[in-house]
Parts: C-alpha cells; sequence; structure tokens
C-alpha cells in the first residue's frame, strides 16, 4: 500500500478483530501509523501491542460506533495528526427478527452505524483529503445490501444505502485525487461470525478480504471480495425483472441454515 | 380500492400536492377517510376543502417529515382512528452538491425523511396492521436509488435503503395479510419539480403514478411506473458488473439537462 499516496496515518474502525485486525496488520508492515477503534478494550489493546512490537505507531479508541458522539470522540485522538486512509468497516448484525417487532434499539443502532456513522466519517476524513488532494476511504459492505431480505430489514437496507453512497462518493472524490472503495464482503471467517455459532468451513479469511481491499482501493467504486461465485450471487440479487421471486429464492437465509451442524 | 381491506383510514405523507394530492383525490372517490400531512398548511387546507366538498372526511396536519418529533406529532392526529392504509410519499432532493461541501443540515433532512421517518411510520403504523391481519403500506421511491450519482449521494443512498427495506419489509408482511409496495418513480410532473425549472411536458402525470401504485399494491415488493424508459433505466443502472462505467454513463446528470435525459431514455425505450 502506497504511504505516500495513502499515509502516514490509517484510521480503522472495527479495527480490534476480524477484516479490521487484518486492514490493520498488512497497512502495519507497509508503515502506516494507525488508530483503531472498537467497541472492547481488551482485543484492541492486545492487537496494539503486537503491532507496536513490530514498530508501529498505534492509538486505539474504545468507542461505539452506534453513539451518537463517536465522530467527536475519534476527532480528539486524530485531530492532530494526518488521516490519509480511512477504512469504516463495522456492522455485522446479531439480532434478526420481524421489524415491527424487534425493540426500536436494534434497527436504530444498524442505522446509526451503517447510514449516519458512515456518512459524518467519511465527511470529515473525506473532506481533508479533498483538500490534500490525495487518500483514499474504504467502506465495507455486504453482498446481503443487494436484496431485502426477511428478519434484516434494517441491516440489508443499510447495506444498500452504504453500497450507493460510496458510487455516489466515489464519482465526487475521483477527480479531487480520492479514492473511494465499497468493499462488499460476502461470508467471511471472523471472530464474529463464530461467536454467532456459524459453520466457516466455506467462509473466505479475513486477510483475503482485507488484502483485495487494498490491492482495489483505486478500482472503485466496488470491488466484491471473494471469487466469482460472489460476484454471481451480487449478481443474482440485482435482477430489476421479478422482484418478488428473486427474493424469495436469493435473499440472505435464515440463521439456522448457516449454523455448524 | 378495497376499502374494507385498507381503509377505513389513509394517511398520506407529502400529501398536499403533486403524487401525494392524486392519491388522496383517487382514495377519497374509493371512500377512504384521509389524514394528510405535509409542510405547507395552505396547499393542505386547500386540498382538504375540495374533498371536503365532495364528501370525504379529513384531517391535515402541518408538519416537517425531517424533524424527529413527526411521528409523534402524527400520532396525535391518529391515535384514535384506523390507518389501514400508509403512503409514505415523501423525499424530493433540491440541494445539489459534492457530499464533503454540502451543510451537513442538506444530507441530514434527506435521511431524516428517507431513512428515520420511513421507518419510524412503517413501523408503527405496520405492527397494527399486522396484529388486524390486512392493510397496505406504500413508500415512495426513485429509480435514482439504483445507484450512486455525483452531487447526490445522500439521495441516492436513501433511496436505495428504501427501495431494499421496502423488499425485506414485504417479505416479512405479505404471509401476514399486509401488502408493502415500493413505487418507483421516474421524472414526475410535480410542482416541486415545476418549481425547480425542470421541463415537465417530458414528465410523467402524477395521477398516472398515484393509479399504477393503488392497482399495483398487491404486486409488490416494488413497481416501477411505466413511463417509457423507466424499467430499461433500472435495469442498466442496476448491473454488477463494470461499475464504474455504469455510474460515469448513467448517473442522474446536472438538473439543466432533465429534458435531454427524459428524451434519451424514451428512445432507450424505443431501442433507437
Amino acid at each position: 500500500m502506497d504511504l505516500e499516496k495513502y499515509g502516514p496515518w490509517a484510521l480503522i474502525t472495527g479495527g480490534s478483530e476480524g477484516v479490521g485486525a487484518a486492514f490493520a496488520r498488512k497497512l502495519a508492515a507497509d508503515g502506516f501509523k494507525l488508530v483503531l477503534s472498537a467497541r472492547k478494550p481488551g482485543p484492541l489493546e492486545e492487537l496494539a501491542a503486537e503491532l507496536r512490537a513490530g514498530g508501529t505507531e498505534v492509538r486505539i479508541l474504545s468507542a461505539d460506533l452506534s453513539s451518537p458522539d463517536v465522530l467527536d470522540r475519534l476527532r480528539e485522538v486524530t485531530d492532530d495528526i494526518e488521516v490519509g486512509l480511512l477504512i469504516y468497516n463495522a456492522g455485522a448484525n446479531n439480532t434478526r427478527g420481524l421489524f415491527v417487532e424487534l425493540p426500536e434499539e436494534v434497527t436504530q443502532s444498524v442505522i446509526a452505524i451503517n447510514v449516519l456513522g458512515q456518512a459524518n466519517l467519511a465527511r470529515h476524513y473525506g473532506a481533508a483529503m479533498a483538500a490534500r488532494g490525495r487518500g483514499g476511504i474504504i467502506l465495507t459492505g455486504s453482498l446481503s445490501g443487494y436484496m431485502g431480505s426477511p428478519s434484516l430489514v434494517a441491516y440489508t437496507a443499510s447495506k444498500a444505502f452504504s453500497r450507493v453512497f460510496t458510487e455516489g462518493l466515489w464519482a465526487e472524490m475521483q477527480p479531487l485525487g480520492v479514492d473511494v472503495l465499497h468493499l462488499n464482503v460476502g461470508f467471511t471467517a471472523t471472530s464474529a461470525m463464530a461467536r454467532l455459532g456459524m459453520d466457516l468451513t466455506h467462509a473466505q479469511a479475513p486477510e483475503d478480504v482485507a488484502q483485495q481491499g487494498l490491492d482495489n482501493i483505486a478500482n472503485g467504486p466496488i470491488k466484491i471480495a471473494g471469487d466469482e461465485a460472489n460476484v454471481e450471487r451480487a449478481r443474482q440479487r440485482s435482477v430489476v425483472d421479478r422482484r418478488g421471486e428473486a427474493i424469495r429464492a436469493f435473499s440472505t437465509p435464515p440463521r439456522e441454515a448457516t449454523l455448524k451442524k | 380500492m378495497d376499502l374494507a381491506k385498507y381503509g377505513p383510514w389513509a394517511l398520506i405523507t407529502g400529501g398536499s400536492e403533486g403524487v401525494g394530492a392524486a392519491f388522496a383525490r383517487q382514495l377519497a372517490a374509493d371512500g377512504f377517510k384521509l389524514v394528510l400531512v405535509a409542510r405547507k398548511m395552505e396547499p393542505l387546507e386547500q386540498l382538504a376543502a375540495e374533498l371536503r366538498g365532495q364528501g370525504a372526511e379529513v384531517r391535515v396536519l402541518s408538519a416537517d417529515l425531517s424533524r424527529p418529533d413527526v411521528l409523534d406529532k402524527v400520532r396525535a392526529v391518529t391515535d384514535d382512528i384506523e390507518v389501514g392504509l400508509l403512503v409514505y410519499n415523501a423525499g424530493a432532493n433540491n440541494t445539489r452538491g459534492n457530499f464533503i461541501e454540502l451543510p451537513r443540515e442538506v444530507p441530514d433532512a434527506v435521511i431524516a425523511i428517507n431513512v428515520l421517518g420511513q421507518t419510524d411510520f412503517a413501523r408503527h403504523y405496520g405492527a397494527p396492521m399486522l396484529a388486524r391481519g390486512h392493510g397496505g403500506i406504500i413508500l415512495t421511491g426513485s429509480l435514482g436509488g439504483y445507484m450512486g450519482s455525483a452531487t447526490l449521494a445522500a439521495y441516492t443512498a436513501a433511496k436505495a435503503f428504501s427501495r431494499v427495506f421496502t423488499e425485506a419489509l414485504w417479505a416479512e408482511c405479505q404471509p401476514l395479510g399486509v401488502d408493502v409496495l415500493h413505487l418507483n418513480i421516474g421524472f414526475t410532473a410535480t410542482p416541486a419539480m415545476a418549481r425547480l425549472g425542470l421541463p415537465i411536458e417530458y414528465a410523467e402525470a402524477p395521477e398516472n403514478v398515484a393509479r399504477e401504485g393503488l392497482d399495483n399494491i398487491a404486486n409488490g415488493p416494488v413497481w416501477i411506473v411505466s413511463t417509457k424508459g423507466n424499467i430499461e433505466q433500472a435495469r442498466r443502472t442496476s448491473v454488477v458488473d463494470n461499475r464504474a462505467e455504469t455510474v460515469r454513463a448513467f448517473a442522474i446528470g446536472p438538473r439543466e439537462d432533465t429534458g435531454k435525459a427524459a428524451v434519451a431514455q424514451e428512445e432507450l425505450a424505443d431501442g433507437s
């Protein structure tokens, strides 16, 4: 990863484990300084210690991306440094259920992270990059954002927001020298998925996902991680015609279908 | 429109003019009672007077859909009635610009209306419909929501949210007897468009848009208004491959090119 173009600091949200941690390790190896933010302080501190031992300068912040003051808190640890790369990586959805029955807090938190938080961070860090005429923004999304799925109403919708938002932002920022990429992630072997009891046999390794993101940062607006099968899934979920049939056939399956047998 | 299934009251947001007013007139003719919500009181009162003159029972409320307390205000005029049909119709985008330069209030309002407001209204009015085992929800969207467009990042994204949200809600509600429809609208001859100076002689009549929505409420999750070229535009902006070329070629153009774009879209349908 080109430190001149995207450095010296990279800010990674959801940066303590899974895809976020994989981004952190790769960027540290390329000489980036890192700001890592995640909810749980324990895994953050462990990763920071590991990276510092390798000679990397690391700042960490324990913060909840769904809380409205998250940007203010991040600014406290980034206002004095030059963030040339923003990786907004967040938003596994842990709670499923009928939209009208789910507690309002569940859907509000999904929207706060994937819609409001993403927009606010992209604005704040993107404006500074555009002023410098260089930099990069990677927003991670999901194959689930190509189609609405029952029990995941707010999640699938907010991932659609994220994808189309990134496309618009890409079109605006590319002429200004700033790369913007929606890294569309399929089934990935993250700790979050493991905690949900999923069968990870066919899941993509987080390291591969992160590498594909970094390798394709200039190939926006969208990179679908994984192999051709994931691209085909996106195509199946993008058809305009006979939408009802398509949703019945291709929407994200119930969790039971993906649990470890 | 089946009053027994979707009545007795219909709630229409953005219900003072354009597509919202067309919904109101057609539903009043079918015997629905109406709650109309819009920002400006005067056009609301005018429409209410017209509909009352024809015997419809109408309640009006002036409220801004981008405000966090809007659902509470609307509840104050609906808590004592049975809303069997929700038409959430809103969200013309008047201010364009690069996302990082626009005043934060602009995208925040777009998100408040199309993401947060829609979500809150669908939850509040959808839950009792499901409990009753009948009812309908129409959420209006835009062809712009199939792809991101420069100067309209939040708007196009919010319309994508709206469409996918509706799809998922449809999948949940349909087995429970409640119809959910995303009415995807192209270029429509509304007063909002006219105020922007757009050449609405190329645009679809709001009456046709509303009629197609009501006629297709049970044909969800998505109904693309049948204006010539709309379906072709949706298809070509939803392709997965070669996304960069697609965004460059087919994004919503500058406002002054709207007439040209409307003609081009018709030609697209003709295959010329």
